[in-house]
């Protein structure tokens, strides 16, 4: 679905030549080359005012959020871009397939020759369109551009390192995630549960889980915690609270055998299976289950608040997830904006990123309740602390920033996230053992990553 | 006077008849309703959560009736901003329709072709349609999206109905009903000197309503609840069709209302089953009320 | 079969045989034939045969969607026999498509004939859409409320059977129920649809049948047997290889239901083809891996009409 800023969409004398062109061949198909341009040849203009030219360029932007968010930009986009046609889609995901199948679709309009200049996608799924040189390289841009630094150095460099691919800056960072534990102060309080504290433990949250479960079959079940059970975010969450990880640091290994691995995921599954405070994740509808009382919590990001919103769920606050053992870690995912290889109009195309990426469009996102902002300065205002629980400062803490681990994303990630799915679901059956699993899931596991070794360093 | 022997047990074999007629009417009936009922109960269920207040959508026991009222949910997705509810379903109406229309022509047409008239590779070309139904949708996607832009039908309605013009699914069942009708009845037309055009307008195509009927209620359906291609091919706003929209009342990351999608979804199928009602009457056709149990 | 005429009829066959020979009739016949079939062979060309035409020659390549394909000879084809997991998913596919088309065609025509009674109008007209609402519905729609019904812990399915005394069954998180579950899940959204099917082949069975047969002295029970069944063999036909191919091809209930799992316990072929096209970015492999399929399905359609001379029965 798309929106436009302005009216008159010129595009149909480009498409009718195409037509023309490419229907003669159309047999060919297999050996169809796509239009992407291998090495991006940037040609530096010396640009000091843009000449409106007399046909307005289109920009094609687009992005996962909904279009509501960009209502603000396009206005601002009339204003100040005259010379350009900025038009935003969006590709709608999924429900949990999101990532991959974004990328999906996104690699079949590239594929099939759909004009694509600015695009949005989240770490999990930037290798992947990077290596496939989907993207430009941002740095020459911001070199170029003095707005850019002030907007650049506004993110966090943890952040700004999170979407850089071989070291060069693919997007320019928007938003981002964390995983902090939501939970229901009104059930707290009736059970006489103190409210968790920053540094809380592994047992902590155990004891606190078997007092407030209840558990016996019947419709008044209550359930302590629910964690997701899938995922290279959920899942990596808790491996780094115990200060270890599905992969090794350099994301180039698996590390699956690591004792403190199999720690982690007995005790996740003794939740489920030994102490019975969480329920087995299949088919578990989490945010319902929070939302009526029948479950006292859950982790995620910041974008629990928008659906509590929606939901008019209010008897609630975040805390930071307990940890085991190591520093106070978090995980975290940021999605940005980056200019497309195949765009026409890479000039134009970056005067729309810094609009759609800026603060006014940061505040838009953050009045809506959705992710938290890359940008410091809109993380401080009222329009992001007010909106949501008491304690929302905890999403942007400079503090944690600094030693937040960024969400594994390889290249390879919609292979091996699934790969990962299957062994984990197999865990929370109890249908495996759990050692067992994990080595056949190592075995898979660096057989894939071993295969991408040539050229993913 | 004193039953005879023969007229004894003839009154046994009659009560033995009654009962096991009756028996075996009251397993068919149970079979019926239980089936029926097994089939309901989750739209039931979702019709009545669809009316809870949101925060109340998962309790437990399940409710398959309604007993809360908030029709305020289906409010908040007519009114809602991100959806134009009318122009989905009107969307969806134009290609379901078309769709269906083009359908029942091509269809018919060849499923008459296949089974009364003959020309040479006649049998090749059938099996030639139904193969092309046993390939999977994933492996000629992207080829598809290729032809379909350079047609230049991308992000317009034509590229969701042109694909589906004819299937090849339309064109077995049209075959397999004009094959019932007696071979006779062509042949005579043919002695009369009816061209095969007037053969098949006027005289086959009528006796094979309640083939069409089904495979225009079958056809609309498929096209109605389409998501893929609409997926893939249609990017304005303004042309999307209805379960495509239904999607975004999901929101970003899931972000919808559980009542409110479930609402929007009983909407959408609320015009499916007018059509269905409608079209039920024409299958209905020839139906005898004389009390035959068959 | 009620004779007409024999004599007239018969002699009138004889001359348009007779006529047919001539090139006039049979070069009408032939031109009649390809013009009827022209618009629905342009279509299916254009939109059908040439994607799979080009899937064709994609199996002796690789092809990652934004490089331009590279030849890769055989190398496709020989992976096919070594693969493991597509051994297990081409025996789950199998099991599934037995299964699903057995229970569905059966409930179908069971339901067809029993709506198909005598009964007051109203109730018949509840009764068909209550049987067939479900397969009105979208998948997607349907999956939030399956995984509802479903699911281990708090799912209504399990709720009811806990209240009756029974253990709670893990539908969608054991090996051994993934796939009974998915073929649920399939029989209740499908089973309607092919009532629809079998009730508009009971609706095309002529009545003079059922009365020259009761003239006869049939009872019900012959009835069904002598007449019944064997007028909707072609139907059954039909509705048979329908359902076989289709279920052969399942994608939507699985992914939506499972994704395949738990651990490739419910991973249809299909499903295995969009990981190896759509994750794996292995168009090459993934054109081989459905081809395979595609040549399965061709050779149990082919069986199919092969075996239908023996038991489907045409006028």
């Amino acid at each position: 679905m798309s929106i436009k800023a302005q009216e008159n969409r010129r595009v149909s004398r480009r498409e009718f030549l195409r037509g023309l062109t490419v229907a003669g061949s159309a047999v060919a198909l297999t050996a169809c080359k796509p239009e992407v341009v291998k090495e991006t040849v940037v040609v530096e203009k010396a640009v000091t005012a843009t000449p409106a030219p007399r046909e307005p360029i289109t920009i094609i932007a687009t992005s996962q959020m909904p279009l509501d968010i960009f209502h603000g930009s396009l206005e601002r986009a009339k204003d100040l871009l005259p010379g350009v046609d900025l038009e935003v889609n969006q590709i709608i995901l999924t429900g949990q397939h999101g990532w991959s199948y974004y990328a999906d679709v996104v690699l079949t309009q590239i594929a099939g020759g759909e004009q694509l200049d600015v695009l949005m996608i989240a770490i999990e799924g930037m290798p992947l369109l990077a290596s496939k040189n989907v993207f430009r390289d941002l740095d020459p841009i911001i070199a170029k551009d003095p707005d850019a630094s002030a907007l650049v150095e506004d993110v966090h460099p943890t952040l700004r390192a999170m979407l850089q691919y071989h070291g060069k800056q693919m997007e320019l960072p928007f938003s981002w995630n964390n995983m902090v534990m939501h939970y229901n102060t009104k059930m707290f309080e009736e059970k006489g549960i103190a409210p968790p504290q920053r540094d809380w433990t592994w047992d902590d949250f155990l004891n606190i889980s078997k007092q407030i479960a209840n558990v016996k079959g019947t419709a008044d079940d209550l359930y302590a915690y629910s964690f997701w059970g899938r995922g290279m975010y959920p899942m990596n969450a808790w491996l780094y609270l115990n200060g270890t990880g599905v992969f090794t640091d350099d994301w180039q290994d698996s590390n699956l055998l690591d004792p403190k691995v199999t720690q982690t995921i007995e005790w996740m599954a003794d939740l489920i299976l030994k102490h019975k405070v969480s329920p087995n994740p299949v088919g578990w509808d989490d945010r319902a289950q929070f939302h009526n009382g029948h479950m006292a919590m859950r982790s995620g990001g910041s974008w629990f608040i928008g659906e509590a919103m929606k939901d008019g769920f209010e008897t609630y606050d975040v805390q930071w997830m307990p940890r085991r053992s190591g520093k106070l870690r978090s995980i975290a995912g940021t999605d940005g904006w980056g200019i497309t290889s195949v765009s026409e109009h890479p000039d134009e195309a970056w005067q729309c990123v810094k609009l759609l990426g800026g603060r006014e469009a940061s505040l838009d996102m953050v009045k809506l309740g959705g992710n938290i902002p890359a940008l410091r300065s809109v993380a401080m205002t009222p329009e992001f602390l007010d909106v949501g629980p008491a304690n929302k400062s905890i999403f942007y803490d400079e503090e944690l920033l600094s030693a937040t681990g960024t969400v594994p994303s390889p290249p390879n990630v919609s292979i091996v996230e699934p790969l990962l799915d299957r062994y984990w679901i197999e865990i929370w059956s109890g249908e495996r053992n759990i050692k067992e699993a994990l080595r056949a899931a190592h075995e898979e596991l660096q057989a894939e990553m071993d295969a991408i070794k040539p050229w993913s360093r | 006077m004193k039953k005879g022997i023969a007229e004894r047990r003839s009154w046994w074999r009659r009560a033995g008849r009654f009962l096991g007629y009756h028996a075996g009417e009251a397993i068919v009936w149970f079979f019926m309703i239980g089936v029926a009922v097994f089939e309901i109960a989750p739209i039931s269920w979702l019709f009545s959560t669809s009316l809870v207040e949101p925060a109340h959508s998962f309790d437990l026991p399940p409710k398959f009736f309604p007993t809360a009222f908030h029709w305020e949910n289906y409010l908040a997705v007519l009114n809602s901003t991100e959806i134009d509810f009318v122009r989905f379903f009107w969307n969806s109406l134009r290609v379901a329709a078309t769709v269906t229309g083009a359908q029942l022509l091509t269809c018919s047409m060849a499923g008459f072709a296949f089974a009364r008239l003959r020309f040479p590779g006649r049998a090749p070309l059938f099996f030639l349609f139904l193969a092309s139904m046993m390939v999977p949708f994933q492996v000629v996607m992207i080829p598809t999206f290729i032809i379909i832009r350079v047609l230049g039908m991308m992000d317009t309605h034509w590229s969701l109905i042109l694909p589906s013009a004819t299937s090849a699914f339309g064109i077995f069942l049209m075959r397999q009903q004009f094959m019932t009708l007696p071979e006779e009845l062509m042949e005579a037309a043919r002695m009369d000197g009816a061209s095969f055009l007037r053969v098949y307008a006027q005289i086959l195509l009528p006796l094979v309503g309640p083939g069409l009927s089904a495979l225009a209620v079958l056809t609309f359906l498929a096209s109605w609840n389409s998501f893929m291609a609409p997926l893939l091919f249609i990017r304005t706003w303004e042309r999307f069709t209805l379960p495509l929209a239904l999607v975004q009342l999901k929101g970003y990351m899931g972000m919808g209302n559980r009542a409110h999608v479930l609402a929007g979804v009983m909407m959408s199928v609320f015009p499916l089953m007018v059509l269905f009602l409608l079209a039920q009457r024409h299958i209905l056709q020839g139906i005898s009320t004389t009390g035959l149990k068959y | 079969m009620v004779k007409r005429g024999k004599s007239g009829v018969a002699a009138r066959g004889k001359l348009e045989s007779i006529l047919a020979r001539t090139r006039l009739s049979g070069f009408q016949e032939t031109l009649a034939g390809y013009v009827f079939t022209a618009p629905a062979l342009m279509t299916v060309s254009l939109f059908m045969l040439l994607p799979i035409l080009s899937s064709f020659v994609l199996v002796f390549m690789e092809y990652d969607i934004l490089t331009p394909p590279r030849w890769a000879g055989l190398s496709n084809i020989t992976r096919l026999f070594g693969d493991r997991r597509m051994m297990v998913t081409y025996w789950n596919t199998f099991r599934f498509a037995l299964g699903a088309t057995f229970l569905n065609n059966l409930l179908g025509l069971l339901l067809a004939m029993g709506v198909n009674r005598a009964m007051p109008r109203v109730l018949k007209y509840l009764l068909r859409t209550a049987l067939f609402f479900p397969a009105m519905t979208t998948v997607s729609s349907l999956a939030l409320v399956w995984h509802f019904i479903l699911t281990l812990d708090r799912g209504i399915m399990n709720y009811l059977l806990q209240q009756i005394g029974l253990p709670a069954v893990p539908w969608l998180t054991s090996q051994r129920w993934a796939l009974p579950s998915l073929i649920m899940f399939d029989v209740w959204r499908a089973c309607g649809y092919l009532m629809i099917l079998y009730l508009a082949g009971l609706q095309g069975i002529p009545k003079i049948l059922y009365e020259a047969a009761m003239i006869d002295g049939a009872n019900r029970w012959q009835l069904r047997r002598y007449v019944t069944l064997p007028q909707i063999t072609p139907t059954a036909f039909f509705c048979i290889t329908i359902s076989l191919i289709n279920a052969f091809q399942l994608f939507d209930n699985a992914w939506v239901l499972t994704e395949g799992g738990p651990h490739d316990a419910s991973r249809l072929v299909v499903l295995y083809v969009y990981e190896v096209a759509f994750r794996r970015f292995e168009m090459g492999y993934a054109s081989a891996v459905s081809l395979s399929l595609f040549a399965l399905v061709v050779g149990v359609t082919l069986l199919q009409f092969w075996g239908a001379r023996k038991w489907v029965h045409y006028d």
